[in-house]
């Protein structure tokens, strides 16, 4: 009833099942049939987008935690807080990307480092 | 658009209700049970589905330990034993079978969901990551089983991973994480204090499996995903 835009296609209520809430909708392509997919390269790439924002969230934490250390003169603690930010720093390549196949494999990558 | 994230704990609580039932929880770290990586559990029990320990790392059931506060009830929330008794018995997965086939998630059942602060999310989760080692870890699901509580049979055939279930009771062999195994229906039966069960869900060879509880029993459960090196 002239809701749906000129050149749009009504895909229906829930066109990609495997991603009901929509949270890889930038990933979500139309095939030529109609069809509704998901482009798995581009929803790695927000998957890892969430996962660098929550990272770069616990590493200005980490920050302001070593900055203490610094002004107390804790040098050991200093020295862990840093190698901590080097773990979250370097998680991207401890991805082993040869086992994720599917939406599935990528919503459920969530390194311990970064809960 | 919503973050990717799955997991439960990322919701915002709706009002809760107090749940300090646990008590006499051993809550001290004991040597004598350290953290292993994966392939050091020693297992009390083990088939060719699932294992089970009771040699739980107390530095972890530590950080389960304490007051958890649960989520309101769902509406229809009436714990009972002869209800549970049924839904976990074996003509009850030989009807789902014939009448419904494959079940992922069980609607049927009776539990309490426990809220999961994230300060105390976070060590549960490092704990394990030192026992599931290159492995992202997600929580699937914590919750208060009451007296009369029960999960329905299923088989989880939509998240394949390694699953890990922690759960206590004060008192063993009232309650019981029952499973098929080759066509039999095997019933573990848990033992007093902490229980560790891991079994493999996987879409070619779906585990069934359901929860029975005669007195309050508190189960956390997590998906293990073998995704990193």
């Amino acid at each position: 009833m002239g809701r749906v835009p000129e050149g749009a296609i009504e895909v229906g209520s829930n066109p990609v099942p495997e991603d009901k809430g929509g949270a890889f909708f930038e990933a979500w392509e139309l095939t030529d049939d109609g069809e509704v997919v998901i482009n798995l390269e581009k929803a790695k790439e927000i998957r890892m987008a969430w996962l660098r924002k929550k990272r770069d969230g616990i590493l200005k934490g980490l920050d302001a935690a070593q900055f203490q250390c610094y002004c107390s003169k804790e040098q050991d603690k200093q020295d862990k807080l840093e190698s901590m930010k080097q773990e979250l720093r370097d998680f991207p390549e401890k991805i082993n990307w040869d086992v994720i196949v599917s939406l599935h494999d990528i919503k459920h990558l969530l390194p311990p480092i970064l809960i | 658009m919503k973050d990717p994230q799955l997991d439960f704990e990322m919701a915002v609580p709706s009002m809760g209700c107090k749940s300090g039932w646990i008590t006499n929880v051993k809550e001290e770290v004991d040597p004598d049970i350290p953290s292993v990586e994966e392939e050091s559990i020693e297992w009390d029990e083990t088939s060719s589905r699932i294992s089970m320990t009771t040699k739980v790392p107390t530095n972890l059931c530590k950080w389960l330990t304490g007051e958890w506060t649960c989520h309101k009830d769902a509406p229809g929330f009436n714990p009972d034993r002869s209800v549970a008794s049924l839904v976990c018995s074996e003509q009850s997965l030989i009807d789902i079978e014939r009448d419904v086939g494959d079940v992922e998630k069980s609607d049927n059942k009776c539990l309490r969901r426990v809220q999961v602060p994230r300060q105390r999310l976070g060590p549960i989760i490092h704990h394990l990551a030192r026992i599931y080692t290159k492995s992202s870890i997600q929580l699937s699901g914590f919750f208060l089983y009451p007296d009369g509580g029960y999960m329905g049979w299923h088989t989880n055939s939509d998240a394949p991973c390694t699953r890990v279930y922690i759960t206590h009771v004060a008192e063993g062999g009232k309650s019981f994480f029952r499973y098929r195994d080759n066509g039999e229906c095997v019933t573990s039966w848990d033992r007093p204090g902490w229980n560790l069960r891991q079994f493999e869900v996987t879409k070619d060879n779906p585990l069934w499996h359901c929860v029975y509880a005669e007195l309050p029993r508190l189960s956390i459960g997590f998906r293990i995903n073998r995704n990193l090196l």
